[in-house]
């Protein structure tokens, strides 16, 4: 997981603009999927693909704005380049706000499309690093007993073991114990370090 | 008894004079006097006589002593010439008096001055004569203006008939003949033969001299004012030749008019093809777009490659034919519309209305498209060739699409359906009609759908569907719609069947 070649998904219902992105993606290394609907991209949709979405934002049946509607409802992470006409300026700025990474103008420059499609590729390696990130310090989190649970929960509130022994009407003893097997598990070397990682899980 | 005579002679109101047999004058009365203002002595005798006119003297004499040998009445109408030099024209009578023995004795004439009747009658005359003459001059030009009236436009009519209608305007109609020269045009009437006895009037046309009126005489007769023609008919054909120049003027300013209606009415409906391809102009732009995207992706990524150091040539000879491809497909578009935006001169000939239909469906697909719009054809087969200006046609179509289209805008999606059929109505009518599901039309619309600038649209002109009824009506077709049953509207339009000539030319 998060080790997986990221894939940049095209979608556009025009076929020569499809190929012709697929290959300048591939030229430059990068594996490119095409599809010439939003409905056959939303058919095909794995959440757990890295990658990136290159979208056209006006389609005929559901637009690029719509599809970024609906990835978001569904909870994407997916870093979306949107691909705009003259004239869709408008719509493009809604996207961006609606966040987009960006958008760029048809005809575009081949720099530019490879640079935004990189950076959205980029962000989704760290976006899904953060989440995995995030996923494994919950897990750990919740491999604790219910009392190295307490015992944690007031050593990040800055209690000192003495404090703790007497709130929770345990030896100062077992309460170190508690909090080492909290560190141990946690894969914590100090305090401020179990600090951050609790923050980082629980944002 | 004389005496009495005398005396009685002054009671009536006529000059009187008395002569004896020789023709002396006896006696004049007083009113005879102051008629001929001649005293009595200077009267008596045959000093009567110097009161006539000298060119009437002496044949009134001579005609009263032939009277006087046949004792027979004299009567005669002359000239008395006053002293001081005026004429007065007078009726006489003279009768022969006799005597016991039945014997010539002298003659009673009585004088009557009559210069103001005689004058009278003159003018009345002249008057007469004058107002025939003016009926005939206004009958003649009464006649061109009904000639001009019904001449739908051709100088080349005019001059005929004008020329046909002269001759009986002049006194001798039996020997006239008539030919006009004009412009390049000439007519004569069947008879017309160039004589020496010829009136003719020049033509202008702005200050210029562009042709001639002749009227000839076939034989010689009688001369009068000008040669054999008399004042009137100078007048007369004066007047035609000038009515000619001005019918001339006036022709040409009704072509020059037709003209500049002609072609504002081009320019107007060029205008409102230009302005229905400019609502369409965004559709049409993300149409040219793409196939410019996908060249300029191609080269890049064909650069790429080859700076990668990739010798694939085949995979590079792909793209460049695609790039070729999408290069004429950018082109094909641009053409399409550079076919219908181009201002040219309305020109008719047989049209497969269906082939018109075909060539504007990529551009009208390219705009349904883009509203989610289903645009469906459903053309008739066999249909007979109309004729038509087929860019204007395609106009007519391709505005009540658009039409449509807008209509559809608020339509859920998936509803949205344009439907263009062709159908032969009989052997003399093409018809084509284009239906959608839309809004339909507001009740109140209806009277003015077709009038000029009668928009319901936000950004419209309101001009489309008024030109796109003129210019089926200049196509002798009829424009009109309906309200369909479920939803929406269907504009119909017939348009006549072509000739089956190849180019006819309007």
């Amino acid at each position: 997981m998060g080790r997986a070649k990221p894939t940049v998904f095209v979608v556009d219902d025009d076929p020569a603009v499809l190929d012709s992105v697929q290959l300048l993606l591939r030229s430059v290394g990068l594996d490119a999927e095409t599809f010439s609907s939003a409905r056959e991209f939303l058919d095909a949709y794995d959440p757990e693909r890295p990658g990136c979405l290159v979208l056209d934002i006006r389609m005929p049946g559901m637009s690029g704005l719509e599809l970024q509607a609906r990835l978001d409802s569904m909870g994407s992470t997916l870093p979306i380049v949107f691909v705009t006409a003259h004239g869709d300026v408008p719509m493009a700025v809604q996207a961006v706000k609606s966040g987009a990474i960006d958008f760029i103008e048809k005809p575009f420059c081949d720099q530019e499309l490879i640079d935004r499609t990189q950076q959205a590729i980029e962000e989704n390696a760290r976006i899904r690093e953060q989440l995995a990130n995030r996923k494994e310090i919950a897990e750990r989190i919740a491999s604790l007993t219910p009392r190295e649970r307490q015992v944690m929960e007031l050593v990040i509130a800055g209690n000192t073991n003495k404090l703790i022994a007497h709130d929770l009407g345990i030896s100062q003893r077992t309460v170190e114990i508690h909090r080492a097997r909290v560190m141990d598990k946690l894969q914590a070397e100090s305090v401020s370090e179990l600090v951050q990682m609790v923050m980082r899980a629980r944002q | 008894m004389e005496a009495g005579l005398d005396k009685f002679a002054e009671l009536v109101p006529v000059a009187i004079i008395r002569t004896d047999a020789a023709g002396s004058c006896v006696h004049v009365n007083k009113r005879w006097c102051l008629l001929t203002d001649l005293t009595r002595a200077a009267a008596a005798g045959l000093g009567w006589l110097s009161a006539l006119h000298p060119e009437d003297r002496e044949r009134v004499f001579r005609q009263l002593t032939e009277a006087a040998s046949k004792t027979t009445e004299y009567v005669d109408e002359f000239r008395f010439q006053t002293s001081a030099g005026t004429a007065r024209v007078v009726s006489a009578r003279f009768l022969p008096l006799l005597d016991d023995k039945r014997k010539l004795s002298g003659y009673l004439g009585a004088i009557t001055d009559i210069t103001e009747r005689r004058a009278t009658e003159e003018r009345l005359r002249r008057l007469a004569h004058d107002l025939g003459e003016r009926v005939k001059e206004l009958d003649c030009l009464f006649g061109i203006s009904h000639i001009v009236e019904h001449s739908g436009g051709s100088l080349k009519y005019v001059i005929q008939a004008t020329a046909r209608l002269l001759p009986r305007s002049w006194v001798h109609s039996e020997v006239a003949c008539a030919r006009i020269v004009m412009s390049g045009l000439e007519s004569r009437t069947e008879n017309y033969s160039d004589t020496p006895w010829k009136q003719t009037a020049s033509i202008f046309l702005h200050g210029e001299q562009v042709g001639v009126v002749e009227v000839c005489y076939l034989k010689e007769m009688p001369a009068r004012d000008e040669g054999p023609f008399a004042a009137e008919e100078r007048r007369l054909i004066d007047a035609v030749a000038e009515r000619l120049g001005r019918v001339a003027e006036r022709l040409q300013a009704e072509r020059s008019f037709r003209e500049k209606d002609q072609e504002l009415r081009e320019r107007l409906t060029h205008l409102t093809r230009v302005s229905v391809m400019g609502e369409m102009a965004s559709s049409i732009a993300h149409e040219v777009n793409q196939p410019l995207t996908a060249i300029a992706a191609y080269a890049q990524a064909c650069r790429r490659m080859l700076d990668a150091g990739m010798t694939d040539s085949a995979l590079v000879l792909d793209v460049l034919e695609r790039i070729g491809d999408e290069a004429l497909r950018a082109g094909d578009i641009i053409h399409r519309l550079g076919n219908l935006v181009q201002r040219r001169e309305s020109r008719q000939s047989d049209c497969d209305i269906n082939e018109l239909i075909r060539g504007i469906e990529k551009l009208a697909l390219v705009d349904a498209r883009l509203h989610d719009v289903e645009l469906r054809l459903e053309l008739g087969t066999t249909l007979p060739p109309i004729l038509a200006d087929g860019i204007q046609i395609q106009q007519v179509v391709l505005n009540l699409i658009r039409n449509s289209i807008d209509a559809l805008e608020d339509t859920p999606a998936g509803k949205k359906d344009i439907v263009v059929r062709t159908t032969a109505r009989d052997e003399a009518e093409v018809q084509v009609s284009v239906t959608d599901s839309g809004c339909g039309l507001p009740e109140d619309a209806e009277d003015k759908l077709f009038e000029p600038f009668f928009t319901t649209k936000e950004a419209g002109m309101g001009m489309g569907l008024s030109i796109s009824r003129s210019i089926v009506t200049s196509h002798g077709g009829r424009m009109w719609f309906s309200h369909n049953p479920g939803a929406g509207a269907t504009f119909f339009f017939t348009i006549p069947t072509g000739s089956g000539d190849d180019h006819g030319t309007s």
